[in-house]
């Protein structure tokens, strides 16, 4: 019980009283204890932990150079000696591309989420905030972007700065701005009229001060889990830009250009196909169950019957 | 025109005028009102919904450039001898929350629930004063000591939903003292209280105010709560003043018809049937010709809907908008 708060000189003392059963407990604290009582989302955190890791240590855990061409064996089926998963069609170790392709695809999920970020939510928060011909300039802007399909819009970006994974992920950036665009905006509409924005006004607070302050805190959830769903729709998208081939360039490995290179050999080695493809199942469904396990663990307290 | 002419008076309101938008246009809903308030004077702002009083209030403090759908359209707001309203938004700000500060009305929503209670009491110190962290945090602890928060160096690491409404309201209070202000403007503080919390917060603000020798402008609808804390008061009925006094003479003897009712509204310990005021303020832009009280009025004759009533001020300060405040002898409470 005494350990329950950070700060406080021990003991259960005035103002930790009980509240309808509830201790009280700071806002992260909280979080993280119904974080933790979801197990579904405490699993995919886990493992995306491990993924992240996997690919943070790829160079230690590959047991060979994921670009080694070995034409003498060409195709070998998983199990083989030497190469666990097989090898592609140059010969070159299938786990160590995995491994290493991992790199890739989480790195291009932050660049696109990253990219989208900053281009959405900053403005979208001035222009909840400040209303008038503001808001209705980004909103039609907003909707203008999310008119245009998405992958021409990520070729069109792609045409215009070169092929390449960032480019394209700039590209996957711009369409996902108008989504956190969204989102902000109608949170900090629901913030803008609460009292203490209006306090914090009547206190002479400069305006880019109380965006700050006042008004970011309050929009962050909502934020956090889009950013997770997000996250997995970049990878999901960045494999198939890899896949037509828009995206990493050989002999870089991305889960996408694996997938890509494995179908043509569907027929001599099916299980090529199934590495990559596992792979990205796995952790853009991780990703998305985390994101709404964080969405449970900061919505509303649910009442819990049992208790 | 000034409804008392003082020199001290550490603000002055003249003349001013708020207009809000409606489906028809610019309608006015705060005409002409004036007051003055002295140093360590509480003045009470009466009204029913609508009357206009929050906008008053609002326009003092300086908030009404951050409304869409209102405007000031004229007069005065001297806190000491600077105009408020002729300021930039720049210099205005500097002075909001230092020279003057707001409490308002909902104590569980005017707190931001992000930040600790010490962060926002803080705020406002380390912004207008420039301290450092250390130093506001240290105030801190001494403002909510001052407000009557038991352990307030252990309480001020709390988050606002930690506190109750009467211990929030009292932090509201802290954070608006913050920085020494002159003018507080209170917007119906204890309305959303229980009523013994009530009592201790009004007799906290008459303490705060003999100790820090503020001016405070008290909104409410409650002439119960006027009596209790107020100095002078100031009754407004659809953005006009209609009488204005020392609380003592506005109760005892009030001289508009409106004050009466609202004074007979007054639930009291005898057995009389509660009484109220038939009917509801005009709608802006639907204001009634000559008297606005007259629809509602049961001393109401032909001249009272003819021309407009002019504000009459007595020799004592007394000021009365009626036509037949003279003729009417009206009942006050004790």
């Amino acid at each position: 019980m005494t350990g329950e708060r950070s700060k406080g000189s021990g003991g259960p003392a005035f103002g930790e009283s009980t509240f309808l059963g509830t201790r009280y407990e700071s806002p992260s604290r909280r979080f993280i204890r119904r974080f933790l009582t979801q197990k579904v989302a405490t699993a995919s955190g886990v493992i995306l932990i491990l993924v992240v890791l996997s690919a943070i240590f790829a160079p230690l855990l590959a047991p060979l150079d994921p670009n080694k061409t070995d034409l003498r064996n060409t195709l070998l089926p998983p199990g083989s000696a030497d190469f666990l998963l097989g090898t592609d069609y140059l010969g070159r170790d299938v786990l160590s591309r995995l491994l290493f392709a991992g790199r890739v695809s989480l790195v291009a999920a932050v660049q696109a989420v990253g990219v989208g970020l900053i281009l959405g939510v900053a403005p979208a928060l001035v222009a909840g905030y400040v209303g008038r011909w503001w808001d209705w300039l980004l909103m039609r802007f907003t909707d203008a972007l999310l008119a245009f399909p998405p992958l021409i819009l990520a070729i069109t970006v792609i045409g215009v700065l070169g092929t390449g994974l960032t480019n394209a992920m700039i590209g996957v950036g711009i369409i996902f701005a108008p989504r956190f665009a969204r989102i902000t905006r109608s949170a900090v509409l629901s913030v803008r009229e609460e009292t203490f924005v209006e306090a914090a006004k009547s206190m002479g607070l400069s305006q880019p001060r109380i965006i700050w302050r006042h008004v970011l805190p309050h929009v962050l959830s909502p934020l956090v889990v889009t950013a997770t769903v997000l996250a997995g729709m970049a990878m999901i998208i960045e494999a198939g830009l890899s896949f037509i081939g828009l995206g990493v360039q050989v002999p870089q490995a991305s889960w996408g250009s694996m997938l890509a290179t494995a179908y043509r050999f569907i027929r001599v080695s099916p299980t090529l196909i199934l590495w990559p493809g596992l792979a990205i199942m796995i952790t853009v469904l991780s990703v998305n169950l985390l994101g709404d396990g964080i969405r449970d663990a900061l919505g509303r307290e649910v009442r819990n019957m049992s208790s | 025109m000034s409804v008392k002419d003082s020199a001290t008076a550490a603000l002055r309101v003249d003349g001013l005028c708020v207009d809000v938008a409606t489906p028809d246009g610019w309608a006015t809903v705060v005409e002409d009102v004036s007051l003055a308030v002295d140093v360590g004077e509480i003045h009470g702002l009466v009204g029913e919904s609508g009357s206009g009083k929050s906008l008053t209030a609002m326009a003092i403090m300086g908030l009404i450039s951050h409304f869409q759908s209102a405007r000031v359209t004229g007069g005065q707001v001297l806190l000491g001898d600077v105009d408020l309203l002729a300021l930039s938004n720049r210099e205005l700000r500097r002075r909001q929350g230092k020279d003057l500060a707001m409490v308002f009305q909902e104590p569980m929503t005017s707190l931001n629930p992000a930040f600790t209670v010490a962060d926002q009491i803080g705020e406002s110190i380390r912004y207008h004063l420039g301290a450092s962290r250390k130093e506001a945090r240290e105030r801190s602890i001494e403002l909510l000591e001052e407000v009557g928060i038991a352990d307030a160096r252990r309480r001020c690491n709390d988050y606002p939903h930690q506190f109750s409404g009467g211990m929030r309201q009292r932090v509201m209070l802290a954070v608006a003292l913050a920085c020494e202000p002159r003018l507080l403007i209170a917007d119906e503080p204890t309305t959303a209280l229980d009523v013994t919390v009530q009592a201790q917060m009004l007799e906290l603000i008459r303490s705060l105010v003999e100790r820090h020798g503020m001016a405070v402008i008290f909104i409410t609808h409650d002439l119960g709560v006027i009596a209790e804390i107020c100095d002078r008061a100031t009754v407004l009925y659809a953005g006009q003043v209609i009488e204005s006094g020392l609380v003592g003479e506005v109760i005892k003897g009030p001289r508009h018809p409106y004050t009466e009712g609202l004074l007979r509204s007054v639930p009291a310990d005898d057995d009389l049937p509660l009484w109220w005021i038939d009917g509801s303020p005009p709608l802006p832009g639907r204001l009634p010709s000559g008297c606005r009280f007259s629809p509602r009025c049961e001393y109401s004759k032909d001249k009272c809907v003819t021309d407009a009533i002019p504000l009459l001020l007595d020799a004592n300060g007394r000021a009365i908008r009626c036509a037949r405040a003279d003729e009417l002898s009206l009942d006050g409470r004790d």
